[in-house]
Formats: structure tokens, C-alpha cells, sequence
């Protein structure tokens, strides 16, 4: 269970987290919706250990994220970013091995570590660029290069009973769409198989059909929580994003629909 | 197009790792040839075979090649110690550049671009300007330990300073970066100018023998001190490798990846700065070989840093010796400075990378 406890986070003054607590079983793909400047990608930071909350707790495994070595905490959880600053020519199968790093000890890099990175681009569908310069890939090809090096990382042995948490900003950024429902898909392959997501979606419908849980940011609280259906009312999203809308259901996913009115 | 049937590592990946063996093996042959004909070449010529007599001799071995006394003592008292001060600096700079680059994520970190090499110059300029006159004080064993230590000083703070600067949440600003190494490269420059104002005619000659860049004069007695530094430098930041592969993606990413970022930047700039400052302090500024050498690299073997790092080591050093090579035989008999010659080479080169950068969008 990755959880947080009384989350706040400040810069400054202004509060950027007031309050929250939320957690990630293992096996459940958690949404987070919110309008721009919600606090959404601060919550992923403090919940991957790279921001330290000014007051509440982040704890993994009823262990508190400052108690774990950082090697330990990239065995079990991995993060894809907004956007990549990889400007290096690395050929797009070594990107996605950077991923093993903290499989690997000083320096020796197994056959297995490339194994299970050529199957992560496969999951990506991705493959047949693993010999190609990542630098010259489109914006698209890149976040699912990104994801696949993210799954790489949280790919363990299989005698291995933890859970991973995987840890995800925006991941349909810049996808078609086909591949934001494919990079989803996957993220929910990975729950079924014992990890935690946590995802931060701007559609609302993507996350309508793929969570089991949605959490609504608004101004640095949470202002909803629970299953699509219950979350997805016309009142939460009127007060979260300030925009009517209605609710329909989706025709063939028995999952709600919104629409824009 | 080739159909992958397995999960086998395909094509690109694998023959770069045999590249990589292959041009391991040409570097260390191209550093040995730089090296006998750095040693070899001057007014007195010496074969290789007497070179490598001369070198098996302390080691109680004979070998069949015949040598004069006067062989023995150029080679030991004038041309080794300069080959040694050759492949030291070429190789400290190299592989300062090259981590440089990783950290700041871009390849036109150089120390000598961003100021770290100035800012050494100028801390290494004060000592010797002032310390004609503590020569006859106490601390005079120390003099040849605190040119490299000052130079080390002044670096590390010039390396501390840009990186404050440019850096912002994990992510470098470039054009930041280049414009506070102009600017410390100015002030930098404008200490040494002062240094110089006041420095009577000795003092005027070694500052601006040594500003200018050169391997000449070296002796034992002021190689031996520094080495130590350079040598720590150029062992410990190869071992930085994989953090630096990981910090390319970003320092979160880094972090997210298991790395201590904030350790791994402070052994970094620790190292760069006392692997440049100690070259430095014997060499004055020698500029773009910290840029060139892991450009070339990369070209070939790609940016992975564990190839990166080691095979800079062994380029730096062979190139430097190469340049010193003919920065001592182009002018006969005068020797021209070697950063002179460098920058010749060097300032071109930065060039033609800021245009090719501008067509490819990538490093």
C-alpha cells in the first residue's frame, strides 16, 4: 500500500496540498482529475519520494518514503514524467535498459536486463524502433519509449511477491488515439498483475473507463474520491472544472460518459 | 527491414557493445604510438626500440636495443616527465568534460568555456604572484602543494557558481550556462589583469608563460605533487558512469531511477574541479579538449557513459600529446603554446557543432 497521511505541501506561503490522504492498493488503477494548477503533479512528486511534504506522511508498505534507500524505493515504484529532456543520441533500446538500472549492480548489465526491456517496448508497441536514435523519435513515439523504460524498471523476478506502484503524469500526453487507450490498457495489465497506478488524466472519459477509483483535485484538496459512478456527478464536475456538463453511460462499458453541454 | 522473431537483443545495440571492444583496443594502440613518438621525436631522436630499453631498464630487464647516456637523460629528465604531464592534463580534461556534460545534460559544457578553467588560472596566478615572497616564510615546502590546491579552490567555485546559476529544478538553462561562464570568464580574466598590472618582471614571465598554456619545463619535482590529484579525479569519475547515464534523463528521473542525486553532483563537481584544477596548476589553461575528446567519442560509440568516460580518458591523453607534439615541431626551434593551439583547433570545432546542433536538434 503506498499511502499518504495529512498531506500538505507550501511553497511559500501559498499551500499548494492542503490535507490530503489517499492510498494505492496493489491490483487498482487510481485516477486523479483536476483542473490546471489543482496541485495534481505534486501529489505524484511527494507520492514518488522526490518532494518532501511540509506537514503529513507519505508511507509504502506501512514504512515512511524517507526510511527507504532510494534503490529500494526504484525496486518498487516507478514514475513517468510530464515530458522527457533527453537530448543524448542513445539508441532507443538503451533508453528503455536505463530503466534496469536499479536491477543492476556495479555497472554489469545481464542478458536478462535487455530481455525484459525489448519485451516492455514490445508492450508499448514499439519494437521495431529499438535500434533507432531517440532523439529523432516523434513526441509520441518518446512518452511511449518513456513507458515502456518505466515498466522495464518495475519488471521484477518472477519469485518476487511485492508489489510495484507505478506512478503516472499524464501518459496519454501527446498520443493518438489509439495509444492513449493502448498506454492505459497497459497500465491496467499491470494492476491486474499485482501493481498499483496511480494516473493523472485530463480526460475525464479516459479515466472514466479505465479507473477503479477517481480522486478529484481542486485547489490543492480533494474534493471527491470513490468509483467513477459516484465521482462523476454533473455538481463535482461543475464545482471542479467549472463547466456544465451531463452524464450519460457509456454504451457498451457500463462505465459513465460526460459530455459537454 | 528485418522482422525480430525472438526477444534476443536486436542489431544496433549489440554492434555497438563489439564496436566499442574493438575501439577500446585502437585507442590503447593509438595512445602507445602518441606516446613513443611523443617521447621519441625532438633534437635528439630516440627509436622506439631505445625507448622501450630504456623504460625495461629500472624494471631489471635487458633488452636488445643499445642506448647512449645521453638517451637515458633526456628521456628521463625532460621528454617522460613531459609525456607523463601530457596524458595526465589530456586525460583530467577529457574526462572533467566529459562530466560536465553529463551533469549540466549538454555537450557544450567545457571547463574551460564555462569558466571553471579560469577560475583556477586566477586562484592559481595569485600563488604565483605572491609567493615570491613566501619563499623564505615557513610554508615554503608547502609552495608546490598550493598551486594545484588553490588552483582546485578556484575551480570548484567556479563549478559551484555556474551550476547554481543555470541550473533550475533539475533542469539546466544552456544559454544560462554559457552566459555565466562568459561572465566569470570576464571577471576571471579581469583578476588575472590585475595580478599582471601588478607583478614585476619575473612574476610577468611565469604568469604569462604559463596563462598561455604549455607542457614546457616540467621537472618531476612539480609533476609529482599534482598527480595524485588528477589521478583520484580520473579513477573516481569513470565510476560515475551510470549515475550520469541516469542523470541525462533528468534528476528526477535519476532519483526515480535509485540514484542519491545530490551525492552524485557534489562527487561530480568535486572531481571535475580537482581533475582541472591540478591540470591547471601545471599546465595553465588549456582550452576544448574537454569538448572535443567526448564529442568524438560519442560520435562513435554513442553517449552511454560507461563507454563515454574511459574512452575519454584514453583519447584526451593521446590527443594532447599529439597537440604537444606539434605545438613543439611546427615552429622550430620556438615552441608555440599548446593552448594557443588548441583554441586554433578547438574554436572551429565549438562552431561547427552550434550549426550542426541547429540542423539535427539533437547531441
Amino acid at each position: 500500500m503506498l499511502r499518504a497521511t495529512n498531506v500538505s505541501v507550501s511553497y511559500g506561503a501559498a499551500p499548494v496540498l492542503s490535507d490530503v490522504s489517499l492510498s494505492i492498493a496493489p491490483g487498482e488503477v487510481v485516477a486523479v482529475l483536476g483542473p490546471n494548477g489543482a496541485g495534481k503533479s505534486t501529489l505524484l512528486a511527494v507520492l514518488s519520494g522526490a518532494l518532501a511534504p511540509t506537514h503529513g506522511q507519505i508511507s509504502l508498505e506501512d514504512k515512511a518514503l524517507s526510511d527507504w534507500t532510494p534503490r529500494d524505493l526504484a525496486l518498487r515504484r516507478a514514475v513517468l514524467q510530464q515530458e522527457s529532456i533527453l537530448s543524448f543520441s542513445f539508441r532507443v533500446l538503451e533508453v528503455v535498459m536505463l530503466g534496469r538500472s536499479p536491477h543492476q549492480a556495479m555497472g554489469g548489465v545481464s542478458a536478462d536486463d535487455s530481455a525484459v526491456s525489448y519485451r516492455c517496448l514490445k508492450a508499448m508497441d514499439v519494437e521495431h524502433l529499438s535500434d533507432r536514435i531517440y532523439t529523432t523519435l516523434s513526441g509520441g513515439e518518446k512518452q511511449r519509449v518513456q513507458m515502456a523504460r518505466v515498466l522495464a524498471q518495475l519488471e521484477t523476478s518472477r519469485d518476487s511477491e511485492a508489489a510495484g506502484y507505478l506512478l503516472l503524469d499524464e501518459p496519454t500526453n501527446s498520443l493518438d488515439l489509439s495509444h492513449q487507450h493502448s498506454i492505459l490498457e497497459t497500465a491496467c495489465r499491470s494492476a491486474r498483475e499485482g501493481a498499483g497506478v496511480l494516473a493523472i488524466l485530463h480526460d475525464v472519459n479516459l479515466a472514466a473507463m479505465y479507473a477503479d477509483r477517481i480522486v478529484v483535485l481542486r485547489k490543492g484538496e480533494i474534493i471527491a474520491m470513490g468509483s467513477p459512478d459516484d465521482v462523476l456527478t454533473e455538481e463535482t464536475i461543475q464545482f471542479a472544472f467549472n463547466l456544465k456538463v451531463s452524464i450519460l453511460q457509456h454504451p457498451t462499458r457500463g462505465r459513465p460518459h460526460v459530455m459537454v453541454i | 527491414m528485418s522482422v525480430v522473431t525472438n526477444t534476443n537483443v536486436p542489431g544496433a545495440v549489440a554492434s555497438r557493445h563489439m564496436r566499442r571492444r574493438i575501439m577500446g583496443f585502437c585507442l590503447l594502440a593509438g595512445l602507445a604510438l602518441a606516446f613513443l613518438f611523443s617521447v621519441g621525436f625532438g633534437a635528439v631522436t630516440i627509436s622506439p626500440g631505445q625507448i622501450l630499453a630504456l623504460l625495461a631498464k629500472p624494471l631489471g630487464l635487458d633488452l636488445p636495443w643499445s642506448y647512449g647516456q645521453r638517451e637515458e637523460t633526456i628521456l628521463y629528465a625532460i621528454r617522460l616527465p613531459r609525456a607523463c604531464l601530457g596524458m595526465m592534463t589530456g586525460a583530467a580534461l577529457a574526462v572533467a568534460g566529459a562530466a560536465l556534460q553529463g551533469l549540466f545534460r549538454n555537450p557544450l559544457a567545457d571547463p574551460a568555456l564555462i569558466g571553471v578553467s579560469t577560475g583556477a588560472a586566477l586562484a592559481a596566478s595569485v600563488v604565483i604572484v605572491f609567493s615570491a615572497g613566501w619563499a623564505a616564510t615557513m610554508i615554503a615546502p608547502l609552495l608546490p602543494y598550493l598551486l594545484p590546491i588553490a588552483a582546485f579552490g578556484g575551480g570548484l567555485l567556479t563549478t559551484l557558481i555556474v551550476y547554481m546559476i543555470a541550473n533550475r529544478d533539475g533542469q539546466t538553462d544552456v544559454a544560462t550556462m554559457l552566459l555565466a561562464g562568459v561572465a566569470l570568464n570576464a571577471i576571471a580574466a579581469a583578476g588575472i589583469g590585475l595580478l599582471v598590472f601588478i607583478s614585476d618582471d619575473q612574476q610577468l614571465r611565469d604568469l604569462n608563460f604559463w596563462l598561455l598554456g604549455s607542457l614546457g619545463g616540467v621537472t618531476w619535482a612539480r609533476l609529482l605533487p599534482a598527480a595524485p590529484f588528477i589521478c583520484i579525479a580520473i579513477i573516481a569519475l569513470p565510476l560515475m558512469a551510470r549515475h550520469l547515464n541516469a542523470m541525462l534523463l533528468g534528476e528526477r528521473e535519476a532519483l526515480h531511477l535509485g540514484f542519491h542525486v545530490e551525492r552524485t553532483k557534489r562527487v561530480i563537481i568535486i572531481m571535475a574541479a580537482l581533475a582541472v584544477g591540478a591540470s591547471v596548476a601545471l599546465t595553465g589553461v588549456i582550452g576544448f579538449i574537454g569538448l572535443m575528446v567526448p564529442h568524438l567519442v560519442r560520435l562513435v560509440m554513442g553517449p552511454d557513459h560507461r563507454a563515454l568516460m574511459p574512452a575519454s580518458v584514453i583519447l584526451g591523453a593521446t590527443l594532447l600529446l599529439v597537440a604537444d607534439l606539434a605545438a613543439r615541431t611546427i615552429a622550430l626551434p620556438a615552441e608555440l603554446p599548446i593552448g594557443i593551439l588548441t583554441s586554433c583547433v578547438g574554436g572551429p570545432f565549438f562552431l561547427w557543432l552550434l550549426m550542426a546542433r541547429r540542423e539535427k536538434g539533437g547531441w
